[in-house]
């Protein structure tokens, strides 16, 4: 990836530039900083006229990631201090985090895959919207990711990600995924789950993990057999049945026009079969066949979507299975057996 | 060595007919047995051989309206033409047809030296036509259904669309067991001579098989004229 390549070389350059301004200079004390900054009115309004408060909480910085860490390390284009109105530029993190950096700051493949992720594409495109790494992980309160405290945490990543997508947020907050998380159920799916970290990139494309044809290889990462669903009590013999179903052989084949886990069951909005408000309710199923299948009824909902015939549970449709299962085998055996008589009557005829 | 006498069996339109039911029933097999058995490696290159999943059914539905236009054809033959109506009637089962068959099991096991009386046609040559019939009936009824499916489950719930699924599914692979395999063996290779049974490409079979295997339709066609012995 060359793309990620000079990415880092920008940030080495500016790495080297920055610690011979640094071997000059000493190293401005994170208390120098806070005779203004820690002051809770310090604000300043931006040229569009927003009102950005510039006070830094001593106590956050102290239990980030980076409480060695002086302020200058990361804002380096602060070289005197009062920095007297001088714009400070948005902190560039692969200064550090780059692969083999001296600090020791973490580095791994899966950060680069941001350069080409749609964030990454539209940050680089001038976006000024886009996210860059401290609009996810922190500014000042950089944390592990398992720290409950981080905005990386399972548990508040989806409020992270939904500071953005607020809408999208909303959705998914009340949806069968999004309660259990709030329940305390950890394992359940958050965006990234599905989404992607470094790496998300838009539905419409087609290496995205929630890409039409894609989206049969996600959903199972949690609803496969033996996945973290089977941990729940949550049936998990849907993803072979949609396999072998018209809409799955269709996927797998590479048809784009056939139904794929979301289309039926919803995307953010997922709820659980039961739920008056769910994709997949009974009383729901013919508005959403009917997307595909004009004129869908309620015949749609008569019968086991996800049915397999060779559980007893299908009903008619297993023994319907069985019968022809068990009718094929004997008829086998039957014209095997008619062609082995014949063969030894030939044989006896030939003798003769 | 002389050239040995034969007689014609089949007509023309006939041996036309057989052609097109089964280059018919050979698409489909090869297209719907591709996508039954999807996961095999075989079945997987059979799909991409058939230009996808897509251009696949498309072909399978292609040869069905063949099938069902060379079967429309057969019954029309049947109600309406002379020699149809004949070839039906002769084989249509009869009561002697079980008393035949019996006389050819104990003949095959070795038991009698009796050999059954058969006419036009013997009873294993009527059980392969009323499979035929029975099994690509089913077949039509049931693709018709997964054909147009919108319009089906306008009328149908979805379960019983999922035992049409089914049923297609096993009865295409019980025709296809029948004819590729006993049908194939029963009348088409021989280990007499010759190997190949040439009668569904020219019509004619040796005279002196006609004696062997339907000895009343022989019989009969000298009664009536129709042959002389030699």
């Amino acid at each position: 990836m060359p793309r990620s390549f000079s990415f880092l070389f920008v940030g080495l350059v500016a790495a080297s530039l920055s610690l011979l301004v640094l071997s000059s200079k000493d190293i401005l004390a994170l208390t120098k900083c806070t005779i203004c900054h820690g002051k809770r009115e310090l604000r300043k309004i931006q040229p569009t006229g927003k009102l950005v408060s510039l006070y830094v909480d001593e106590w956050v910085l102290q239990n980030s990631v980076h409480a060695k860490q002086a302020c200058t390390d990361c804002h380096s284009d602060v070289v005197e201090i009062p920095h007297k109105g001088k714009l400070v530029e948005k902190v560039n993190c692969t200064r550090c985090h780059y692969r083999g950096n001296p600090a020791g700051a973490p580095q791994m493949v899966k950060y680069t895959e941001y350069a080409e992720s749609v964030h990454g594409i539209a940050a680089r495109a001038g976006n000024q919207k886009a996210p860059v790494c401290q609009d996810c992980h922190g500014a000042h309160n950089v944390r592990k990711h398992a720290d409950p405290q981080s905005g990386m945490w399972r548990g508040t990543i989806s409020e992270t990600c939904g500071r953005c997508h607020l809408e999208v947020y909303s959705v998914y907050r009340e949806s069968i995924h999004g309660r259990a998380v709030k329940e305390g159920k950890l394992d359940s799916a958050v965006c990234t789950d599905c989404h992607g970290e470094h790496s998300i990139k838009s539905p419409e494309n087609p290496e995205s993990t929630v890409y039409l044809t894609n989206i049969p290889q996600t959903c199972p990462k949690c609803h496969a057999p033996k996945g973290i669903a089977s941990k729940y009590g949550i049936k998990t013999g849907q993803v072979k049945t949609f396999e072998d179903s018209f809409h799955g052989i269709g996927i797998k084949f590479g048809m784009k026009t056939v139904a794929s886990c979301a289309s039926c069951h919803g995307v953010h909005d997922i709820r659980a079969a039961d739920d008056l408000r769910s994709t997949v309710h009974i009383k729901n199923i013919p508005t959403t066949c009917g997307k595909c299948h004009s004129g869908a009824n309620i015949n749609y909902a008569k019968g086991r979507i996800h049915v397999d015939p060779k559980k007893k549970e299908s009903g008619a449709i297993f023994y319907v299975s069985f019968f022809f299962k068990w009718l094929t085998i004997s008829v086998m055996l039957g014209l095997l057996a008619h062609m082995a008589l014949d063969l030894s009557r030939r044989a006896r005829e030939r003798k003769r | 060595m002389r050239p040995e006498k034969e007689v014609l069996r089949f007509s023309r339109g006939q041996r036309i007919q057989h052609i097109i039911l089964f280059s018919s029933l050979i698409v489909l097999a090869l297209t719907g047995l591709a996508l039954r058995f999807h996961e095999n490696l075989v079945a997987r290159t059979l799909i991409a051989l058939e230009g996808g999943i897509e251009l696949r059914g498309l072909i399978h539905r292609i040869a069905a309206a063949a099938l069902l236009l060379v079967v429309a054809g057969h019954f029309i033959q049947i109600l309406f033409g002379e020699r149809g109506h004949r070839e039906f009637m002769a084989i249509v089962p009869r009561a002697k047809d079980i008393r035949n068959s019996w006389t050819a099991l104990k003949h095959n096991m070795g038991i009698s030296k009796e050999r059954p009386m058969y006419d036009r046609y013997t009873g294993l040559q009527k059980l392969q036509y009323w499979a035929v019939v029975l099994g690509v009936g089913i077949m039509i009824l049931t693709g018709f259904l997964l054909w147009f499916p919108s319009q089906a489950m306008a009328v149908m719930p979805k379960w019983l669309m999922d035992i049409t699924l089914i049923v297609h599914g096993y009865q295409g692979t019980l025709v296809f067991m029948v004819l590729f395999l006993w049908h194939l063996y029963n009348v088409h290779v021989r280990f007499g001579r010759p190997f190949f049974n040439w009668a569904w490409l020219t019509g004619r079979i040796p005279l002196s098989e006609l004696k062997e295997i339907h000895p009343a339709e022989y019989e009969r066609l000298l009664r009536q004229g129709e042959l002389r012995d030699e």
